[in-house]
């Protein structure tokens, strides 16, 4: 059983984790020749599954396994985050499996041109080509090797053999979000108000809070909250409604005339105003927050309302212009009213 | 993006265009100078020369401007499409009310932040009553405490409030304000009979009152600008290439489109809806109401005052300020006047010990020993810009509670001039101005209950004045004066 890969996008890697983090501790990460996967399935909120290809943060990889070239690990977060983070100022950095006193781990090689970036008297992330020039005037480019060990634990193939991405019937809506981060401060202010509001009523009941999204085909998203002093919501327009590729959709065309969203385009309005058409799902206001914070990836999202019942997230992580996407799938369970 | 198209107009509204010739004789007049026209085009023709020129040829152009220009207003007053698509809107927006009245109030501010940096200061309790006039909405916030026992008429012990503070937001704070005030309830042949008599005796409780969330408002007015994530940084530092690319002149930014906000209530009952319209995002919110509480107004006797003042927000506010440090219990208002001269002082008094705040009017001050230059600077503005005691022989103390004083801090901090005032029941009357924009000046109120005075803690607070009793302050202030002389 081999790992071993260059991490090419440091930044990308440390958002990423960070994002996953708030929503779980533990992760299932599944390496294999063609793909890098991301699991998160906490106890309770979204679930998490992103499948990255493996050009978006390692550069050359190698895996080896005898299950096929599958390795299967489960690693914690909140360590892999903290050691990519000290990361962000190298000049290169490898991960490999390895083993220490029988406990695999998953080492950080971080090589960094000088020990003392951090305390020089220039600010070390402007002006670092600055700051190595110097040093190779004086000969005293210092290369400093970093090693971070997160200890992780090697999952058998039949433990995994048992996860199965979430099945959801086609969607009623699909559409693409604004901006995440736009649309995180505007959900996490109502959140807040929710929170305040309840802190005036009796309390207990209202601790969690109830976000309502609702999309329609005609390119409106809405949002709303509830709450004993006030009900609030908010609609953007003029979003974009994808259209649906025949050759995805079961029964190709057909299937597509039937698909559910094919009804709802004939229902509701472009402004918004409209009470139909609305395929709506209840979610809970902290856990969206956490999800929002996929935005500080910066890709496109494609959110798929299943009436009811599941809101479905595809965020497109932006690639080089490379053909293979890497897609973040969240899951989002609506709560009953 | 309907609802900016709507809000012009609601704007619109309350400046309608005026035609110098009424649109019903336009034609006439047009008419008229077509035919002035032609004929001096016509002599024109038939005399070529150049002194005809000035007397003929140029009136006869203007009146076919004239003509040409009037054809043009009268094309563009019957554009049947967009008079039926605004009509329509206008419907639209009414048929919300399911009784199909008019609403009560509806009000179109295109800053949503001036109203909110009014309101944040009296943001010292949960709900807050909101009154609507013919000038504007009266906010106020009281801050009721339970009297348990202490009154003998139990029907009396109900909640009075010790401190109150209320903003008013005139209606020259929105671009278009319509309130349709409630038709009352008395038959309505006396209202013809005697109008002036009917508005005088109008009780203010025909007016729109109610209760709503403060903080949920406060909330909901901060909503503007969380959506544009470059609105901390100045216009020309944004990197958003799009805006001036697609827009140009025209983004909604320019056209004071963004930062919409419409505020209507529709009837006594329904909820205050606000919605606010920033670029493709409409944001709702209905605020509920609730019943006005039964509060008993402070009274606040402004025809007998036993101190007047006036000095800066941002003088008071440091004093009180510094005096909290100290985490008092207590605040003390002590005005005398000594010679001419007033003498204005904040003291604090807890558990952790007391400090006090002198206000010296510098400008009144005798000349100073020192022999000044006499060129020299005037002395800077007054400290305190009026001063009147009732009384000036005695000194004037007055206690309130340092906690409820300090809710007006907010207050203070942003204005520009407070009034203090007390009357002589000893109700403090805090009224600061302030200046949310150029020129527009807002007034927000506090009044507070006073203390009782105890017999025990007179003793204590003369010693504490020190040598500065009512008899022997004059040498101290000689001293204050030496020291300002060096």
């Amino acid at each position: 059983m081999r790992f071993k890969a260059q991490i090419h996008n440091i930044t990308t890697f440390t958002k990423l984790t960070a994002s996953l983090n708030s929503l779980g501790p533990l992760a299932w990460l599944k390496l294999s020749d063609e793909q890098v996967c991301f699991t998160i399935i906490p106890e309770q909120g979204t679930q998490v599954w992103a499948v990255l290809s493996i050009d978006t943060i390692f550069d050359t990889y190698a895996v080896q396994s005898a299950a096929n070239n599958v390795i299967n690990l489960e690693v914690p977060l909140g360590p892999l985050h903290r050691a990519l983070k000290s990361a962000l100022n190298a000049t290169s950095a490898q991960i490999r499996l390895t083993k220490k006193d029988h406990i695999p781990l998953l080492a950080l090689t971080i090589a960094t041109t000088s020990s003392n970036n951090s305390y020089s008297a220039f600010p070390a992330a402007g002006n670092r080509d600055h700051d190595t020039m110097i040093h190779d005037q004086f000969g005293g480019n210092r290369e400093t090797i970093i090693t971070q060990e997160v200890p992780v634990r090697v999952l058998a193939p039949d433990t995994v053999s048992s996860l199965h991405e979430p099945q959801t019937r086609e969607p009623d809506v699909h559409i693409i979000l604004p901006p995440l981060m736009q649309l995180k401060s505007i959900s996490d202010r109502f959140t807040k108000l929710a929170l305040a509001g309840a802190r005036t009523s009796s309390g207990a009941a209202a601790t969690t809070t109830r976000l309502d999204m609702a999309a329609n085909m005609h390119g409106c998203l809405r949002m709303s909250i509830k709450t004993d002093a006030m009900s609030m919501s908010s609609v953007w327009t003029d979003l974009a409604n994808p259209e649906l590729d025949p050759s995805q959709v079961a029964n190709g065309d057909i299937g597509i005339a039937e698909h559910p969203s094919t009804r709802m385009k004939l229902l509701g309005s472009a402004d918004g105003r409209s009470e139909e058409g609305w395929a709506s799902v209840r979610i809970d206001g902290k856990d969206w927050g956490k999800v929002m914070s996929v935005g500080r990836l910066g890709g496109r999202v494609i959110a798929c309302f299943c009436h009811e019942h599941a809101l479905i997230l595809y965020v497109y992580l932006p690639t080089d212009g490379g053909e293979d996407e890497s897609v973040l799938t969240y899951y989002i369970s609506s709560y009953s009213a | 993006m309907s609802t900016p198209l709507l809000d012009v107009w609601e704007a619109a509204a309350s400046s309608p265009y005026q035609p110098s010739i009424s649109k019903d004789s336009q034609l006439t007049v047009g008419a008229f100078l077509l035919l002035i026209a032609l004929f001096l085009a016509g002599v024109f023709g038939l005399n070529l020369k150049f002194i005809n020129l000035p007397l003929l040829g140029v009136p006869a152009s203007l009146a076919f401007g004239y003509v040409a220009c009037f054809r043009a207003r009268i094309a563009s007053s019957d554009m049947p499409q967009l008079r039926r698509s605004l009509h329509d809107l206008r419907a639209s927006q009414y048929i919300m009310n399911e009784e199909g009245d008019l609403p009560l109030l509806t009000a179109v501010s295109s800053s949503a932040r001036q109203l909110y940096l009014l309101l944040r200061c009296i943001n010292f309790a949960e709900k807050a009553h909101v009154q609507i006039n013919k000038g504007g909405l009266q906010f106020s916030v009281d801050e009721a405490s339970v009297m348990e026992g202490t009154r003998p008429a139990p029907e009396l012990s109900g909640s009075i409030s010790l401190s109150l503070g209320s903003a008013f937001i005139s209606k020259d704070l929105f671009t278009s304000y319509i309130f349709r005030p409630p038709a009352p309830q008395r038959p309505s042949q006396r209202e013809i009979s005697d109008s002036e008599d009917e508005e005088d005796e109008d009780p203010d409780d025909t007016l729109p009152t109610f209760q709503i969330s403060i903080p949920a408002l406060l909330e909901t007015l901060q909503i503007f600008g969380l959506t544009d994530p470059n609105s901390s940084k100045p216009p020309w530092a944004r990197d958003n290439p799009t805006s001036t690319a697609t827009g140009g002149a025209f983004t909604n930014n320019v056209l004071g489109m963004n930062n919409m906000c419409r505020i209507a209530y529709a009837a006594p009952g329904s909820p205050l809806s606000i919605v606010l319209t920033e670029a493709t995002i409409r944001t709702t919110c209905n605020l509920t109401t609730y019943e006005p509480a039964f509060s008993e107004e402070i009274p606040f006797d402004r025809q007998s005052l036993a101190l007047k003042t006036i000095m800066r927000g941002t003088w008071l506010y440091d004093a009180v300020f510094e005096l909290s440090s100290t985490s008092p219990e207590k605040l003390t208002l002590w005005a005398r006047t000594r010679g001419r001269k007033p003498y204005f002082a904040l003291s604090s008094s807890g558990t952790l010990g007391s400090a006090r705040v002198e206000f010296n009017n510098t400008a009144i001050r005798p000349p100073p020993p020192t022999n000044r230059p006499a060129d020299a600077p005037p002395p800077p503005a007054n400290l305190l810009e009026t001063f009147q005691l009732s009384d000036p022989t005695s000194t004037f103390r007055a206690s309130y509670k340092f906690s409820l004083i300090q809710r007006a801090a907010r207050a203070m901090s942003v204005a520009t001039k407070v009034s203090v005032r007390v009357d002589e029941q000893g109700v403090l009357s805090l009224q600061f101005m302030i200046e949310i924009e150029a020129g527009k000046v807002s007034f927000v109120d506090f009044r507070f209950v006073p203390l009782v005075e105890e017999d025990e803690n007179e003793g204590d607070e003369t010693q504490f004045l020190g040598g500065e009793g009512e008899d022997s302050d004059g040498s101290v202030m000689e001293d204050e004066d030496e020291l300002y002389g060096m």
